[in-house]
């Protein structure tokens, strides 16, 4: 087992009685990219912003290295993050946005030498003069990135970077900040409430739901097994058939009629819409009992069926899993 | 088409009335009926400037209203600051309590500070004047702060302190270039409504703080218009000396390692 690097100990937080997440504990190894995810407004962004020291713990500690942060100030923290905007400073040139940090620490002619560097290593060094406005949104995420890097921090907060691009621009941009992040050997987390980025860009996944971190572990795992209901629904795609169980959504197939078998089981449900995604068909469909939406897989050749019409979710017995409960799942 | 109706309309409503009031001072009294002539004379000018106490009143004029300016713009800027950043209990009950001097009668406010200010002896002091005229104008700077830390957000000033900087470092690379456009609302507001104060200054300043105002309400009484368009152009002019104070005053805060200021205006 490799040694931990950054280490978040029992952090709860509350605004005066209301609780926003509680006894959250995790550790990251150096290097490592932790993605969380969860709903909207179950503390991520907080959680984010008490490791940043931008507000206070009301309880708990974070450890870098072994050494305590919650009494350091924020500008004493070697954290860096990167906001949903790129907040970059308007009257500042890119290149006078990027060293604003390293003119802290360093004299004016290094920083920028080191700034131009790192513009011309990704592509951006001729903007250097430019004003954030003339750049695009892209452009300017990339911007706020570079100017969190190159003050080499510990550890890299990142809040939903791509939460304002446009889904073409997202794709892209994410592949790059992970190259640039692998590059640079950053420990990091990242906070979406998208499932596919979180899967993209994290070596482990951590998903927080209401108040809590209902599961940390490498994305395929918590996604084949997830721990708990919540868990499944936010993270996984699978049929949860009671508080204890649930079936992953490629052993469900659909049926019009209810086809008698002893290893079978069959789920009343109505028929919504079906889509295509990635060579698949599928259908969206309701579950009668719980109210909730699912999306089956379908042969190709399955006729289609009007909204509303009843048919059933199949599976097989043996495909029924129980919740593992785990809050830790390794590999 | 729409920076040409701007620009007639400024010369219109704004450079028109200036250039006449100019030529005003230098031309004789018209009356009624008179064929128009266009004789020069100094004669406003030298009336003007035949009060000894004339350029003791200026100086002191200006002293003023930048005592005031500053004074309002530390008080504007760290409550604006509060009140558009930060979330307390009673928020808005203090901030209606700030904008209450401006529905208060000048007098009322005036004689009840003249018992304060002579126990505390400022009365008839310059330094007494410049306090009363936080009176009239600190609500109007806190407004105009608080809407530019509106514009600002918190979030530009978070991501500062993510890159490790100082609050003072912050506020002159970041705030005070960005809030620039509010300062100067602030100041071209304070400084106009200070040396308008005729009430005020003479109540606590009691006669022996002679503004320029002081010697120029009694002109207001004759009818020579030539003698008022003297004053009158001097005193337009005290405002713009003032402003450009402040300007130089606010370029040398500002962190002089960046060159900053370019981008927004």
């Amino acid at each position: 087992m490799n040694k931990v690097y950054f280490e978040v100990k029992g952090a709860s937080k509350s605004f005066k009685t209301k609780s926003i997440f509680q006894s959250v504990s995790f550790s990251l190894q150096q290097k490592e990219i932790l993605s969380l995810v969860g709903p909207s407004g179950t503390g991520k962004s907080t959680l984010l912003r008490s490791i940043a020291g931008l507000e206070p713990l009301s309880s708990g500690d974070l450890y870098i290295n072994g050494v305590s942060m919650s009494q350091k100030k924020m500008k004493d923290r070697p954290i860096g993050m990167v906001f949903q905007q790129p907040l970059l400073f308007p009257h500042l040139t890119i290149l006078e946005n990027v060293i604003y940090g390293l003119r802290l620490k360093k004299k004016k002619r290094e920083a920028e030498i080191e700034g131009l560097r790192f513009l011309q290593s990704v592509g951006l060094i001729d903007y250097k003069d430019a004003y954030p406005h003339s750049l695009s949104g892209g452009q300017q995420q990339r911007v706020a990135l570079i100017r969190a890097l190159i003050v080499k921090p510990k550890l890299l907060l990142l809040d939903e970077p791509f939460s304002n691009l446009d889904p073409d621009l997202r794709r892209e941009l994410r592949d790059w900040v992970l190259k640039l992040l692998k590059q640079e050997g950053m420990t990091a987390i990242f906070v979406t409430h998208d499932r596919e980025e979180a899967m993209l860009l994290g070596d482990r996944v951590a998903v927080l739901a209401e108040g809590s971190l209902q599961q940390i572990g490498p994305p395929r795992l918590v996604y084949d097994e997830p721990a708990n209901e919540l868990v499944a629904r936010f993270y996984s795609d699978a049929l949860i058939v009671d508080q204890n169980h649930y079936i992953l959504n490629q052993h469900l197939s659909w049926s019009a009629h209810p086809n008698p078998a002893d290893d079978q089981l069959f789920f009343e449900a109505e028929w919504l819409n079906d889509t295509y995604q990635y060579g698949q068909r599928y259908a969206h469909v309701k579950l009668l009992k719980t109210n909730r939406r699912y999306v089956v897989p379908l042969q190709s050749d399955e006729h289609a069926m009007i909204n509303g019409e009843r048919g059933f979710i199949c599976a097989r017995k043996a495909a029924i899993h129980r919740f593992t409960g785990r809050e830790e799942t390794d590999e | 088409m729409k920076k040409s109706l701007f620009y007639s309309l400024s010369a219109i409503f704004f450079l028109l009335p200036g250039v006449l009031l100019m030529l005003k001072s230098v031309t004789p009294v018209w009356k009624w009926g008179e064929a128009f002539s266009f004789t020069f004379t100094l004669r406003g000018w030298e009336t003007f400037l035949m009060d000894d106490r004339i350029f003791h009143a200026l100086f002191l004029s200006i002293l003023i209203a930048l005592a005031a300016t500053f004074i309002n713009l530390a008080i504007g800027m760290i409550s604006g600051k509060a009140l558009s950043h930060q979330n307390f209990k009673g928020k808005s009950l203090i901030e209606t309590l700030l904008l209450l001097p401006l529905f208060l009668p000048v007098m009322a406010a005036a004689l009840g500070l003249h018992i304060t200010m002579i126990r505390l002896g400022l009365a008839n002091t310059w330094f007494g004047v410049v306090l009363v005229h936080l009176v009239p104008t600190v609500p109007y700077t806190i407004k105009v702060m608080k809407a530019g830390y509106d514009r600002l957000g918190g979030g530009m000033l978070e991501q500062a302190q993510m890159l490790g900087a100082k609050p003072l470092y912050i506020f002159r690379t970041v705030e005070l270039p960005l809030l620039m456009p509010s300062i100067r609302s602030a100041v071209f507001l304070t400084v106009t409504i200070s040396m308008s104060q005729y009430v005020l200054t003479a109540v606590i300043g009691g006669g022996s703080v002679i503004t320029l105002p002081i010697i120029y309400y009694p002109f207001l009484q004759s009818v020579d218009d030539t003698v008022m368009a003297a004053f009158s152009t001097a005193f337009a002019l005290l405002p713009i000396i003032a402003v450009g104070a402040v300007e130089i005053v606010s370029k040398l805060i500002r962190a002089n390692g960046l060159v900053l200021n370019r981008g927004v205006k």
